[in-house]
């Protein structure tokens, strides 16, 4: 932890020792956060509202630590990512900020006007984990899940065939073609709904069914 | 302030426009649904029947089915 917090103050995102435990967890949130994904933008393409791809380039990094791991409360609090459902959570997505971050978070208690437009997105990115655009981006997971589905769907097809070859009894002897044909006889005798139903299908003259 | 890129959202009345379209869609779903059955469905099943008993002869219904051998108090 010590050492992930030195590392962070120097401004390097190396980790130069294996950790375990909670600290190789913490450890794979700061290489996540540090990828391209975490950083804010240049001035020139410093728009936020774009398509939702990560920003290309970034003038400066900033290590976030994401305190999920340390508190025992529910989603949407815990996992410090804003929901379309639940878009602005209690924390800041960045809570332990650098020297540089801390000066830029005095700067913001003045007036806005002040503000570079680099400044700007610093601080939403200190703020929010990622925007709307890169929250609510589609994903491809329905095609997972439509594969998932057809899969199982597949094998429990097959699962019934084994078990019609060798788990089911035999037919009862009233399922026998002669059977059935001896019961609908019966039927047409009674004229069975004879508006619209099976009667009302069977000429009686001819003994056969209507055209 | 920002470079504005992006025209202003809507940001009010977003439930009112949702409900106006929507509830002139209700009605009109549910009057063409129920429409659709009463011309469809019941319309057809009345007249079936009251042509079926028109010309109905229960007497003669009764021996046709006495004569198939259905019945157990009258062979």
């Amino acid at each position: 932890m010590f050492l992930i917090t030195a590392s962070l103050l120097i401004g390097s995102p190396e980790f130069p020792q294996r950790l375990v435990g909670k600290e190789r967890e913490e450890q794979r949130v700061m290489f996540l956060i540090n990828l391209p994904l975490g950083g804010p933008v240049d001035p020139a393409d410093g728009n936020l509202t774009g398509t939702g791809q990560a920003p290309k380039s970034r003038s400066y990094v900033w290590s976030c630590y994401c305190r999920a791991s340390s508190q025992r409360r529910m989603s949407p609090y815990v996992d410090c990512y804003a929901q379309r459902s639940y878009p602005m959570p209690d924390e800041p997505f960045c809570t332990e900020l650098t020297e540089e971050q801390r000066a830029l978070k005095e700067k913001e208690k003045g007036s806005w006007a002040q503000l570079s437009q680099a400044e700007k997105v610093a601080l939403y990115r200190l703020q929010f984990h990622e925007t709307f655009a890169e929250m609510n981006h589609r994903s491809n997971e329905w095609k997972t899940v439509m594969g998932c589905v057809f899969f199982f769907i597949g094998f429990t097809a097959l699962v019934i065939w084994w078990q019609r070859v060798y788990v089911f009894p035999e037919k009862v002897i009233t399922l026998t073609e002669e059977r059935k044909a001896q019961q609908l006889q019966r039927l047409l005798d009674m004229k069975s709904n004879p508006i619209q139903g099976l009667a009302a299908h069977w000429d009686y003259e001819k003994k056969e069914w209507k055209k | 302030m920002s470079s504005g890129t992006l025209p202003k959202p809507q940001m009010r009345g977003l439930l009112a426009k949702r409900l106006r379209v929507h509830i002139v869609g209700a009605f009109v779903m549910a009057l063409g649904v129920a429409a659709a059955y009463k011309f469809g469905v019941a319309e057809p099943r009345k007249k079936a029947y009251a042509d079926f008993y028109r010309k109905y002869d229960s007497m003669k219904d009764f021996e046709e089915m006495r004569k198939a051998g259905i019945f157990q108090s009258a062979k």
